[in-house]
């Protein structure tokens, strides 16, 4: 055959238009399989894929979720790469979750002010509400994404007009710090007073009585009474010394509040001015305290206990004062008696629970007028623990349960030959094996 | 035929040393790896029992064997793909094998399984290693069977990569060369890609290697390979009929 130019042009144009087709058949192929988004998780329990609730959820909002991720690299790794592989299945899920990495080490007032105290920490935001995240976990993720988009509407009702302490107050015991916090979490505040107002329904609302200071009247007390009755839920501080003529609302709820106050000595060997202050340390088992990690402190506190008969179901939530005591003469240079008194620890914070025909009414009994006022919120860890309490009352039921994905490869118990064997024969002997194959063979053909 | 071609370079592979020094050279330093991580994860085994969602044998233990893996591999199958193709023409023995009874697509595709068939034997060694532990606890099966997946079609690619690249010239050290510049660039544009919606990511193998060390097997990911794979062979062989023809 003979070649000639136009041959060669020919064959030239003919390889240029292959190579086009073969380019786009391949970026046809890519692209179609990109399209397909089918990816097999091999990991034991699908370690990697999050639930069908999840993706659910995921799916009903709309809103985009902006995530602050806290992280840097510490002694145990790089805390970036842990974070970013524990959001990327929830970015896949939803295009629009945008995650932004801050150094608090070069960022220290971010991180401040978004209160982060952990390597790892993330800032969730959603519908200008946020929320903190210290554990990467599916279900703590998730039902924090529930609690900031608030499916269900239900309001935080302070009562007033008493003495109460006042969610728009700012003074020392009021309760203006924690209304702004619950407020950039997504919680809806209102007041009542009775002068004014009528009583809040009870399925939607949860009501809140901070401490009177003076007495209700015998029909507000009754308007209470009625509310607690017809399923509503309560978040009672109570005043040390005096229940403002709610003993009744006490009955009620099957709890008894003897008087006197709660006596830690050891809390003055911690620095705090007096022993009516108490440290609390330990928690009881319900889902208000099982996160909590920080200790607790009840100035001016008292006493809850359950009376025997209570359609309630009564839970310690705070025990204090281990060492201490409950004292019901007076505190001046007050001693522990065996006869009057009441040996620690004391339980100073409860959780009753009853079933009504509807729901599950909830109540949170708090024995000190003071722990989550202004002057005490940001005391230890006060904060968390009312929100944790806010959090289950106004008790969202679409809360989810997710379990941890099981692991089969958590432990390893080599003897000490299997460990020899490895070292030695993956290290030293197959490596050295193959050098000497490889010599071998030059060493033959050379002779060859 | 093919089977001939590819039983016929893997002896040639094997009867110089440069194989075996290639396989010395990746299980010292892969082994080197995984004995110095299981190493890490006996010692943090009590504090991760503690920790819920910490990460298991098998991804501390093992799956750093494939993210160094995938490094050996960028470095040594330039020196395996080099001669594959321009030794044949610097020394001759390309006319016989265009001049036999056999298409330039059994040659390349010859040459390629053996080429796949070395990949395996690597990918064996990591298996036994990652197999080793068993004999004091369980592991992730799956994620291991993903990692090996995807080193195996990342090694494939590459594989593909060298071999065209080694049609290009006469000269190995220069196919040896320009393969590893390639790669190297791959590299590059992996550790450029940071941000996760840039299209380089949808374009870096390396990247893409990342979804099968965290156990997932994407079909878009094992498509991209094979494309990859199928498109450097095709124009391999598309190279040589050319050259056939102005022979």
């Amino acid at each position: 055959m003979k070649i000639t130019s136009r041959f060669r042009t020919g064959v030239l144009v003919q390889n240029g238009i292959f190579l086009a087709l073969l380019l786009a058949v391949s970026v046809l192929v890519v692209f179609l399989a990109q399209q397909s988004n089918i990816k097999l998780d091999l990991t034991y329990s699908q370690r990697n894929t999050l639930t069908d609730e999840t993706l659910a959820l995921l799916q009903d909002i709309d809103a985009p979720i902006e995530i602050t991720a806290f992280a840097f690299p510490d002694a145990d790794g790089d805390m970036q790469s842990v974070v970013s592989k524990f959001l990327t299945p929830y970015q896949a899920a939803k295009s629009d979750i945008r995650v932004n990495f801050v150094d608090p080490r070069e960022e220290p007032n971010i991180a401040r002010q978004a209160g982060v105290t952990k390597n790892g920490e993330l800032r969730i935001k959603i519908n200008e509400r946020s929320e903190n995240l210290k554990s990467h976990s599916e279900q703590d993720l998730v039902n924090l994404i529930i609690r900031l988009m608030r499916f269900n509407k239900r309001v935080v009702v302070g009562l007033i007009g008493h003495g109460e302490g006042d969610l728009r107050g700012q003074g020392s015991r009021d309760l203006g710090d924690l209304a702004g916090q619950l407020t950039a979490r997504g919680f809806k505040l209102d007041t009542l007073n009775f002068a004014s107002g009528g009583m809040p329904n009870p399925g939607d609302n949860v009501l809140l009585i901070a401490s009177p200071t003076s007495d209700l009247l015998p029909g507000e007390t009754n308007r209470i009474k009625r509310f607690v009755d017809n399923g509503g839920d309560l978040l009672w501080f109570v005043e040390p010394n005096k229940t403002g003529k709610l003993d009744e609302l006490a009955d009620l709820i099957g709890i008894e509040l003897p008087l006197g106050i709660v006596l830690d000595p050891g809390a003055k060997l911690r620095g705090l001015p007096s022993a009516t202050f108490a440290l609390a340390a330990h928690y009881g088992k319900h889902p208000i305290t099982e996160k909590m990690e920080s200790n607790t402190l009840f100035p001016h506190s008292r006493m809850i206990v359950p009376a025997d008969d209570g359609e309630f179901r009564f839970a310690p939530l705070v025990e204090v004062a281990e060492q201490g005591w409950f004292e019901s003469g007076d505190i001046k240079n007050a001693t522990f008696d065996p006869k009057s008194d009441i040996k620690g620890p004391i339980v100073v914070a409860a959780a009753l629970e009853r079933n009504t025909k509807e729901r599950t009414q909830r109540i949170v009994v708090v024995g000190s007028a003071f722990a989550f006022s202004n002057e005490y919120l940001s005391s230890l860890g006060n904060s968390d623990l009312a929100l944790g309490m806010l959090n289950w009352l106004s008790g969202d039921e679409k809360l989810i349960s997710i379990a941890p994905k099981s692991r089969v490869d958590l432990n390893l118990d080599l003897s000490p030959l299997a460990v020899s064997l490895i070292v030695n024969g993956f290290l030293v002997v197959l490596p050295l094996g193959f050098i000497c194959a490889g010599g071998l063979i030059w060493w033959r053909r050379r002779r060859a | 035929m093919i089977f001939t071609i590819a039983h016929k370079e893997l002896k040639s592979m094997f009867s110089s040393p440069l194989a075996w020094v290639v396989l010395a050279f990746v299980q010292g330093v892969i082994a080197y790896v995984f004995i110095g991580s299981l190493n890490g994860f006996l010692i943090a085994q009590a504090q991760l029992a503690r920790t819920p969602n910490a990460a298991g044998l098998t991804e501390i233990a093992i799956v750093p064997m494939f993210g160094v893996g995938q490094m050996l591999l960028l470095m040594s199958i330039p020196l395996l793909t080099m001669r594959l193709i321009s030794e044949e023409k610097r020394n001759q023995t390309m006319a016989f094998l265009i001049s036999a009874p056999i298409s330039m697509t059994q040659i390349i595709v010859g040459k390629f399984l053996a080429m796949a068939t070395f990949l395996f034997l690597i990918l064996l060694l990591i298996a036994c290693m990652a197999l080793s532990v068993t004999a004091g606890g369980t592991i992730d099966s799956g994620l291991l069977i993903a990692n090996l997946i995807g080193l195996f079609l990342l090694g494939i690619s590459f594989a593909a990569i060298g071999i065209y690249i080694s049609c290009l010239t006469t000269h190995p050290v220069v196919a040896a060369i320009l393969s590893l510049a390639v790669f190297l660039g791959l590299w590059i544009i992996n550790l450029a890609s940071s941000n996760p919606e840039s299209w380089l990511n949808v374009v870096s193998l390396l990247k893409r290697f990342e979804g099968f060390m965290n156990g997932f097997v994407g079909i878009a990911d094992v498509a991209y390979f094979l494309v990859i794979t199928c498109f450097f062979l095709v124009l391999s062989i598309r190279r040589l009929d050319s050259e056939r023809l102005r022979a």
